[in-house]
Formats: C-alpha cells, structure tokens, sequence
C-alpha cells in the first residue's frame, strides 16, 4: 500500500508546532495567492533548518520568515490585485455605514450622541460601550463579508478596511464622547454642536482610552471576522483534500 | 516592459540555472549565494510571483510532497521573453564592463 503524501508524518525534529503558529499560518494562508508554495516552502525550510541545527532554531526560523512575509504578501497583493483595494474601501465604506445607520433604528438602544452640558460619566462609559460594541460587531462582519467576497488572497482586502478604520479612530474614535460645545435656537431649530471635550476631567479619561483602545480593537475585529472565514474556507479545502489535514508542522 | 530590477535579474539567473525544476527554496539558497545576503521566504514568494506576472517565468505545481507537509511545489522555467531579458542583459553589462581595465589584479 503506497502512503499517501499528504498524511505523511512530517519530521519530528522540526519540533512542535508553538501557540503563535496557528494562526500565522493561517493569516500567511490568507494572504497568499498560492498557499501550498508558500507554506510549502517554509515547512520544507523549517525540516532543513530542524536537521541541521535542531527544532528550536527550526520553530525561530520559521516564525522569523513568516513575519517577514506579511507586510510582503500585503504590498505584493495590493500591487498586483486591483480588486484589493476596491474591495477593501468598499468594506470600510459599508462599516462606517452600518455602524453610523444603526442610531436611527427603533430596535437599538437609544444613545445620546448629543450633550448639551457634560453628562455624568457612568452615562459616557455606558453611551461608549454599547456603541464600541456595537461598532466592533459591525467590524468583524464586514471584515468576513470582503473576505468571503475575495477570491483570492482573502486578507488583504480586509488589511485595508483595517488600516482605514484605524486611521479614522485616530482622530474620530467615539463623537460620543465629544465634549460640551454650544446649543443654539432659532424660530426654526434648536441645536446643538459640541466639540471635543477632552479639556473635562470627566471626559478625559474616555478619550485617552478610547482613541487608542479603538484604534487597535477595530482592526483586531476585522482581522478577526476575515481569519474566522480563511478557517472556515482551508476547513472545507481540507475536507475535498484540496490542502494536507493537519497543520504543517515542518 | 520595464527593465527588471536587480533582484529579479538574480532570481531570473537562479530560476535559469536550474531551468524546470527551480522552486522557491532552490531560488532563495542561489539568490542568497550570489548576492551574499540571506532572501527571505516571503521575498522570494513575491518576486517569484511578479516575474511570472510578467510573463517571463512559467510554472506548474507539482504533486504533493513529504517533505513539505503534504503540499506541492511550484516549479518555475524561463519563458522566451525571460530569456530574451537575461540575454540583453548580459550583453548590457559585456558593453559596460569589456573594455575596462581588471581593477585589483597584480
């Protein structure tokens, strides 16, 4: 009986396959527009590296060369796949769609987007929560929507929607913690247009904490909801035997 | 076509070298001899991909191996048109360096 390659028991001096791995395998995976060459290269290099000088120089060297290929594979697929982009923007356009739309919906809680004076601060961290939330939420979505609508390289178009949505956090995390400004009446309206308050000591807490908490934590979710599809697609590639079963552990 | 860049001349020239059963690793150990740097993975990967894209490499995929976990190679070979881009350039530089003088020889 002739062994299938595929199931092959791979070099155990290679060493075992670490934490960190996984899902860099899988986000190497979803970057690539040719997985088994990719992959397939870093295993083949790992057993070399593991029989030359032992599995922990082989699992460094493995790890070294995969974080090195990302920012690669990314600017390669943003090159020389024009739909990255497109997607990629069409996906933030549709979060900040989504995230902003939901406000006016009857089924979502009532959020005070607008302070006459500065409100007390249980009410900002629970105005701030239910719409950080509820803004992540819409991340992850939209992070799985462009990644199932890539055909190929599924990341890098969730790496752009990513990237913008942190730079928007940057300067324009939460309005809702936007700070007392002035309200106004005419025979008309009345209103009020509000700034950012950061000068309150009871906003500012908020503030330094939302800005960079979001500016991490959108990305993360998009990343996340476009990772959770790569699993899922390689889950199925694996099922029709289109990918090896196991994790390449060489 | 725009002129390669020296990086994808010196993947050219390995993937020549071992002309239908270049791959990857093949190319990154040559290239990283020849330049006397190491070429990661993922470089190798890209400009690999880029010259095919190109039209100056082909390739096809081999079948699945042991000893890449099961998965299969790549294999590149010179297109004509790779062919013809690395014989301009050695007669480029055969232009630029034929009639200077052998610097550091007694």
């Amino acid at each position: 009986m002739s062994a299938d390659p595929r199931d092959a028991a791979v070099p155990t001096t290679a060493g075992r396959v670490g934490g960190i791995d996984r899902p860099l395998e899988l986000v190497l995976a979803g970057l690539a527009q040719d997985e088994d060459e990719l992959l397939g290269d870093l295993a083949e290099g790992r057993a070399e590296v593991a029989s030359a000088q032992g599995g922990r120089a082989a699992r460094h060297w493995w790890r070294r060369q995969a974080l090195r290929a990302v920012p690669r594979l990314v600017w390669h697929d943003l090159t020389h796949l024009p739909t990255t982009v497109l997607l990629g923007l069409g996906g933030f356009v549709l979060w900040a769609w989504v995230a902003s739309a939901v406000y006016t919906a009857q089924w979502f809680p009532v959020v005070q987007q607008v302070y006459p004076v500065v409100p007390p601060t249980s009410r900002i961290i629970q105005d701030t929560a239910l719409v950080g939330v509820w803004n992540l939420l819409v991340a992850a979505v939209v992070g799985a929507t462009i990644a199932a609508l890539a055909r190929r390289a599924r990341l890098a178009p969730v790496a752009v929607a990513a990237a913008l949505m942190a730079l928007i956090s940057s300067g324009h995390a939460f309005y809702i913690v936007y700070g007392p400004g002035t309200c106004t009446s005419t025979v008309d309206e009345y209103g009020c247009s509000l700034e950012l308050g950061a000068w309150s000591k009871d906003v500012v807490v908020p503030v330094l904490w939302q800005l960079p908490t979001m500016m991490v934590l959108l990305p993360l979710a998009t990343g996340l909801g476009g990772l959770a599809v790569v699993a899922w697609s390689r889950r199925r590639a694996r099922a029709s035997g289109r990918i090896p079963a196991g994790p390449a552990q060489a | 076509m725009r002129t390669p860049g020296s990086l994808e001349l010196d993947v050219l020239v390995a993937v020549a070298q071992h002309d239908g059963s270049a791959y990857g690793l093949l190319v990154r150990r040559a290239v990283s001899t020849a330049r006397g740097s190491e070429l990661s993975v993922g470089a190798t990967y890209t400009t690999l991909s880029r010259l095919e894209a190109k039209g100056l490499l082909s390739s096809r995929s081999t079948e699945p191996l042991p000893v890449r976990g099961g998965r299969s190679r790549r294999e590149y070979r010179l297109t004509a048109a790779g062919r013809e881009v690395l014989a301009a350039e050695r007669e480029r530089a055969g232009r630029r360096w034929g009639g200077s003088p052998q610097w550091g020889q007694a």
